[in-house]
């Protein structure tokens, strides 16, 4: 069986990984990073850029570079390229091709399956939007685990005493807290809690809105609407935050930002840690709801918890790491590399998955209660949250008017009392229910979780057997259909972006050619034997001049051909 | 639903820490990641799953769930379809007695039943039924080892009580088995049959003859749960 690798699909950043020699190993993408950024641009020339190369030219193609898109999981978001749609699953297929493709080079196999990791806190929707990118992706996505959960997993794989952890999960775009209990290899979710919308990019944005205001008052230009100037801003307002984690105050310099009326303005201000906490200190304190809810939905207080793991780079702002020790009464421990920790994890998941670790088993939970909407607009819940999955569960319900000839059956996800606050997940209809007066028909609706974290709802009339059920297909999600469209698409990418490089190769490899022929020429009109100089120009005269000529044709196979040319013709000089 | 702690192969009496061990167990041998592709796996650890869910909640005393308070209850029998009049195809009536009880009773008395000492008799779990907390009454049946005609007769009341209609019949014609001539049992067995007459008369059981069980004794249920809302202390 072929090697399954773990990726941590990140919103600023993505990680892969793989077990070997029986151990979780990092493997480094083609640019010798061990993290990818989760960015990809469409260059003006039409080539597709992923990671490093896609973040480098953000600032001068804003339009065209997309970063983020993790936050537009499960949404119906589309960007538009070049007259062409994308979706966000498709869009993050881009990164998790990359991230294959590097695994391949390194493990120098083809890799087909991979557990990805998701927030904790993601609903059904993006979950399974998840799965459809790495399908995309040509991956067979053999189990979607919660990032905190693997974290812990990372942590506790060698440990032997038992243990309760809490899991603080601050990343680029989302926040997940994790209680869990560590105990001989088994690691069991207790309760987790988040928000799918909280992580390091709204830190940046309250630095970016800061800087905005500043220079409105000052020179009364407002930069929101100019792309370049904004993208620019983030990149600074990012490397600020970070410099605030180990200094007290940083500079931003950001010369020839923008101009007006003809002249050129630049921006220069310093931030101290103090005046960054201030801006930011309504996020940090968004993490605290969170925090107290699991430990509440775990009955754990604070002595019961025997580490407390910070995860994500979010988490190297001081004051998060302050907040985690006033509500949890514990340092964040140190022994567990933030960025690196979610993506072992899955690694060693995936290892479990085709048994080459052994005793190691993982228990994880649904993060949201999971139930119908019912008469009055109520959300009676079928699944509570913090439920181990995967698991199967039925309740009977009944019709609310005489005569009622269908229910429909409104899936919803989410804590709220009331339907309409929730996540609506799909509908269904149950039809051809015998007439009968309110509240004789019995309707079971089962919820069936899968392992990973995938619903399915049925329902079933009792009386008459005729039954409905639906995987839950929310309506921002693809259809098969267009998940097999996405995929022959995502490879005439892949074919598209070998012959670019095979292209740029083979224009490299013609020009060097010509420059060694003007070489040879040079030397052998130095040597002075004039019958050595006519018998060079000769023989590489016609080769020379369709190796220049095949340069401007663009055509590769012309290229290739007046590459062998003038290399025959080379030959004996060289 | 069967006996959760039989799932688990545990004794009802079982601390919280022989809960997690036994289940853990299972997990191991059950998972589905250490049983890749083997459905009845899966579906085996479902029913774990599920087992191990009910004990912890009644163990717990009923979940930590904040959800909405009484009026809701009240709302959705007395008012069926109200909010959706206009729309033929809607409404869905709500007919799990578990939840409504379980956050009344769960809630409001869950902690008591940790200060209880000594070892849960027939005559506590009477006791509660009385009361109609028929959570707590299941939480101290299941702890007892000798099941006797008396012990599944309260048992089908319990039962009833939380909603689960098949458990209940089961244990109502076990009752009836061990102690025929117990004129008490056989009354309560035949309500639940009564109701279910019809049904059945209507032909397709398939297999759920139960599950109208009781449409008096369920609207007994709910003159007593209104009762309570007349009566509730606040």
């Amino acid at each position: 069986m072929g090697k399954i690798i773990g990726i941590d699909l990140g919103t600023t950043n993505s990680c892969v990984a793989v077990m070997e020699g029986g151990k979780p190993v990092i493997i480094p993408n083609a640019e010798g990073a061990r993290t990818t950024p989760s960015v990809v641009a469409f260059s003006q020339s039409g080539e597709r850029l992923v990671g490093q190369v896609a973040l480098r030219q953000a600032a001068a193609n804003p339009d065209r570079t997309i970063s983020s898109i993790k936050r537009e999981m499960g949404t119906a978001y589309k960007v538009k390229i070049d007259g062409k749609s994308f979706t966000s699953p498709e869009i993050s297929a881009m990164i998790l091709g990359k991230l294959k493709k590097d695994a391949e080079a390194y493990l120098g196999e083809a890799v087909t399956e991979a557990v990805i990791t998701v927030p904790a806190y993601f609903t059904d929707a993006q979950r399974q939007a998840t799965k459809d990118a790495g399908t995309i992706a040509g991956l067979e996505v053999r189990r979607i685990i919660n990032e905190p959960t693997a974290a812990a997993v990372a942590y506790g794989v060698d440990k032997e005493e038992s243990q309760k952890v809490l899991v603080f999960d601050l990343g680029g775009g989302t926040f997940d807290v994790s209680v869990l209990d560590i105990q001989d290899g088994v690691i069991e979710v207790l309760a987790t809690a988040g928000n799918n919308r909280l992580g390091g990019d709204d830190f940046d944005a309250c630095i970016v809105d800061w800087l905005l205001a500043g220079f409105n008052k000052e020179h009364g230009v407002n930069m929101a609407n100019q792309p370049a100037v904004m993208q620019r801003l983030k990149e600074a307002a990012e490397q600020a935050k970070k410099d605030l984690s180990v200094a007290e105050t940083t500079t931003i310099n950001l010369p020839f930002l923008t101009e007006a009326r003809g002249n050129p303005l630049h921006l220069d201000i310093s931030l101290t840690r103090s005046k960054f906490n201030a801006l930011t200190a309504h996020l940090v304190e968004a993490t605290a709801g969170p925090v107290q809810q699991t430990m509440e939905d775990a009955h754990i207080s604070q002595k019961d918890l025997g580490k407390v793991l910070l995860v994500g780079g979010s988490t190297r702002v001081p004051a998060v790491q302050e907040k985690v020790k006033s509500i949890t009464g514990k340092e964040g421990f140190k022994g567990i590399n933030p960025d690196e920790c979610v993506v072992i994890g899955a690694a060693l998941q995936g290892g479990v998955l085709i048994g080459a670790v052994s005793g190691l088993l993982l228990l994880d939970v649904t993060p949201l209660s999971l139930g119908i909407e019912t008469v009055g607009g109520v959300c009676t819940h079928v699944i509570e949250r913090n439920t181990t999955i995967p698991i199967s569960k039925s309740q009977v319900f009944t019709t609310a008017a005489n005569f009622q000839p269908a229910v429909e059956i409104h899936v919803l996800q989410g804590e709220r009392p009331m339907a309409n606050q929730n996540k609506t997940l799909g509908k269904f209809k149950l039809k051809g229910i015998q007439r009968a007066l309110r509240g004789v028909p019995q309707i079971e609706v089962t919820f069936t979780i899968d392992a990973n974290g995938i619903v399915n709802v049925g329902a079933k009339d009792l009386k008459t057997g005729k039954a409905q059920e639906i995987t839950i297909e929310a309506s921002s999600n693809m259809s098969d259909a267009d998940i097999q469209k996405a995929i022959r698409d995502a490879r005439q990418y892949a074919v598209e972006d070998d012959k670019f490089r095979q292209e740029t190769e083979v224009h490299g490899r013609l020009q060097r050619l010509l420059a060694q022929a003007a070489e040879v020429e040079r030397r052998t009109a130095q040597s002075k034997d004039r019958q050595a100089y006519k018998g060079v120009k000769e023989a590489l005269k016609e080769p020379v001049k369709a190796a220049k000529k095949a340069l401007g044709s663009k055509n590769i196979n012309t290229m290739i051909s007046a590459c062998e040319a003038l290399e025959a013709n080379l030959r004996p000089y060289s | 639903m069967d006996d959760p702690y039989k799932i688990l192969g545990i004794s009802p009496s079982a601390t919280e820490e022989e809960v997690t061990r036994a289940y853990r167990r299972l997990a191991k041998k059950y998972h589905p990641d250490l049983n890749p592709g083997n459905e009845a796996a899966t579906q085996k650890m479902s029913q774990i799953n599920a087992a191990y869910e009910q004990i912890k909640t009644q163990k717990t005393g009923g979940s930590s769930y904040e959800r909405p308070d009484g009026s809701y209850g009240q709302q959705r029998y007395n008012q069926p379809g109200g909010g959706r009049g206009d729309d033929p195809f809607g409404g869905f009536d709500f007919r799990g007695f578990e939840d409504i009880f379980g956050d009344i009773f769960g809630q409001g008395w869950g902690q008591q039943e940790h200060g209880q000492s000594g070892s849960p008799t027939l005559g506590q779990a009477r006791l509660y039924i009385q009361a109609w907390r028929y959570q707590n009454a299941l939480y101290v049946l299941y702890q007892i080892q000798q099941r006797n005609a008396e012990w599944y007769y309260l048992s089908a009341i319990a039962n009833a009580g939380t909603g689960n209609r098949i458990t209940a019949l089961h244990h109502a014609k076990t009752a009836v088995r061990l102690e025929p001539g117990n004129a008490e049992y056989r009354q309560l067995l035949n309500q639940f049959q009564q109701s279910s007459y019809k049904y059945q008369q209507t032909g397709q059981s398939q297999g759920f003859d139960m599950q109208r069980m009781g449409c008096c004794f369920l609207q007994l249920m709910l003159a007593q749960l209104f009762c309570l809302y007349c009566c509730r202390p606040c």
